[in-house]
């Protein structure tokens, strides 16, 4: 990942496109402070409220996560204890951080769990264990975990992706309520462009480790700039699409593959794959540039 | 409509019969005297064409994996025939089975779990034609290694190259090598776009499309999510709870199951 910058304000959801290896989910442990070994931040800030968190000691990070600041990953079985029940595994992370009274903990646990609509009323959702859960169940206890110390900052990478389609469904409407009624920020991870309509704000697309367009959804949607981004919306597959009547159709696609971040090129790392690509695209990096009130590009075209 | 046989397009007989498939897993608990059965398929039958494919729709744990598994016979079904060019797989000796499994290939959603990490790209196309002795000399074998590596458009280069050395993309077109290079007439595809990229589950679909052209390819397509079921589909069945519940066209079931998300 390469001089990301961004900013997320209170009750703003911003959504994160990018496709393996672009570097997104990189960008959210780097923002949990939770990188592998062998990966650092060798420069640059994360302010989050009123402090820098790189300049935070992990006893004190330890306090932020699951506190103010929560993460949600994309496969929920691994963030859940097998042998405790659903419920307690709430409640835990309540007792943890904020109540020291374990009945209290335990109530209020009930009251997320209805939260994510996974009604409590026969306590049988609490008293679960996660075996005993579907996978779209087990997302909603893993975002009932989130909530449980109202953070201000929801991370969630890929909440949908192991789940099916129509249960994917459920769970963005499940988001798009919480963004309603709790002014909470939340960064949204995907591969897929369509999870973000209705939801997102604001829209930042990587590729090769940097954000190379970061505007409201509106304009990314309606007018992408980059030409990565307009190839990508491209491929989304047409719903009108009939084989019976068009048998000759065939997707559209980005000739080349995505580039692999340990061996990026020289320049632009989408030159390789850009059909608008100049001569400058293969030795010179663009830098961002506004073009329009929030929304910024990288690339020659717009003057990076 | 289940029992009831419905038709991937028409012509002469169908490639793929099913009738009446019914699969019961048994299992017993710990410390239970009682044996409990679940039904995972019940009373399953559907016609299959070449040259055609069938997208066979469904949720997790509707059955659909059960169903692929069962037509390359890594289930053992209770009741029902899985007709192949009108013989029952079912009911077939070793020798003729060995035969129309040469025809019969399956594709995973995962190809990084399917593909031996110690073989290179060259052994893994080459173990099918190994195990089937489908060629008589080593040339004929490299030829059509070489052939099959242009038609997944992989360059020469791949040959030497182990899976940990390809991306998701590359390892889907190495399993869909490894399925054409014994010229089959049927690939059952479970949820084998799954797992990709938007931009390169676009290039791997296109493949699909172009080698079913060319070779009159009869593809099931098994998978839980419709995006793609106008571009690649001409039939779609819908599978819950181990029962075939619909069965139409790709517009008429998308218009049903696309709910407006927003």
């Amino acid at each position: 990942m390469n001089g990301a910058s961004f900013g997320l304000a209170r009750g703003e959801v911003l959504g994160v496109l990018g496709e393996s290896g672009s570097g997104k989910s990189t960008l959210a442990k780097a923002l949990m402070r939770l990188l592998p070994k062998g990966a650092q931040i060798s420069k640059g800030v994360i302010q989050f409220e009123d402090q820098n968190l790189l300049a935070l000691t992990e006893g004190e990070m330890d306090r932020i996560r699951g506190g103010q600041l929560s993460f949600i990953s994309q496969d929920p079985g691994p963030s859940l204890s097998p042998v405790m029940r659903a419920g307690d595994q709430i409640a835990e992370v309540i007792h943890a951080h904020r109540d020291s009274d374990w009945d209290r903990c335990r109530a209020e646990a009930s009251s997320l769990l209805d939260r994510v609509h996974l009604s409590s009323r026969s306590r049988r959702m609490y008293k679960a264990y996660p075996h005993q859960l579907s996978g779209g169940q087990q997302q909603r206890v893993v975002i009932a975990q989130a909530l449980a110390c109202k953070p201000s900052l929801i991370i969630a990478d890929e909440p949908t992706a192991s789940l099916d389609s129509s249960t994917a469904g459920e769970i963005l409407e499940l988001f798009r309520e919480l963004k309603q009624e709790r002014r909470m920020s939340l960064l949204l991870i995907t591969h897929d462009p369509t999870i973000l309509r209705g939801l997102a704000d604001r829209v930042a697309v990587m590729y090769g480790g940097r954000i190379v367009e970061i505007a409201p959804l509106s304009q990314v949607y309606n007018r992408p700039r980059h030409p990565y981004v307009r190839a990508l919306l491209d491929c989304v597959p047409a719903p009108t699409a009939n084989r019976t009547t068009a048998p000759h159709t065939r997707l559209r696609t980005i000739a080349g593959s995505s580039p692999d971040p340990g061996r990026l090129a020289e320049g632009c790392s989408f030159s390789p794959r850009c059909p608008e690509r100049v001569e400058t695209c293969e030795t010179r990096s663009p830098v961002s540039v506004e073009v329009e009130r929030e929304s910024c590009v990288e690339c020659f075209l717009y003057g990076g | 409509m289940a029992g009831e046989a419905h038709r991937v397009g028409a012509g002469v007989g169908p490639l793929l019969s099913v009738r009446g498939l019914t699969l019961e897993y048994a299992q017993r608990r710990v410390f239970a005297t009682e044996r409990t059965e679940t039904l995972a398929l019940r009373d399953i039958s559907f016609d299959l064409e070449s040259g055609k494919t069938l997208l066979l729709f469904g949720t997790s744990g509707s059955g659909k994996s059960s169903l692929a598994r069962c037509l390359v016979l890594l289930e053992r079904p209770r009741e029902g025939q899985i007709l192949y060019k009108g013989e029952d797989l079912l009911s077939l000796g070793r020798k003729a089975l060995k035969s129309a499994r040469r025809e019969i290939h399956l594709i995973f959603q995962d190809s990084g779990l399917s593909l031996n990490p110690r073989f290179t790209v060259e052994e893994l196309i080459a173990e099918p034609l190994v195990i089937h002795k489908a060629l008589e000399s080593q040339r004929e074998i490299d030829k059509r290694i070489r052939t099959v590596l242009n038609q997944v458009e992989l360059g020469q280069g791949f040959l030497e190259r182990r899976p940990s050395e390809l991306s998701g993309g590359q390892r889907q077109r190495v399993a869909i090598a490894r399925a054409i290079v014994l010229r089959p007439t049927l690939l059952i595809l479970d949820e084998a776009l799954s797992a990709l990229d938007l931009s390169t589950e676009g290039q791997i679909a296109n493949l699909l499309l172009d080698l079913q052209e060319q070779y009159s390819l009869a593809y099931l397509y098994v998978t839980h999510d419709l995006r793609l079921a106008g571009v690649m589909a001409h039939e779609v069945a819908e599978i819950r709870d181990g029962r075939i519940v619909r069965q139409d066209m790709p517009t008429i079931v998308l218009t049903a199951n696309l709910q407006p998300v927003s």
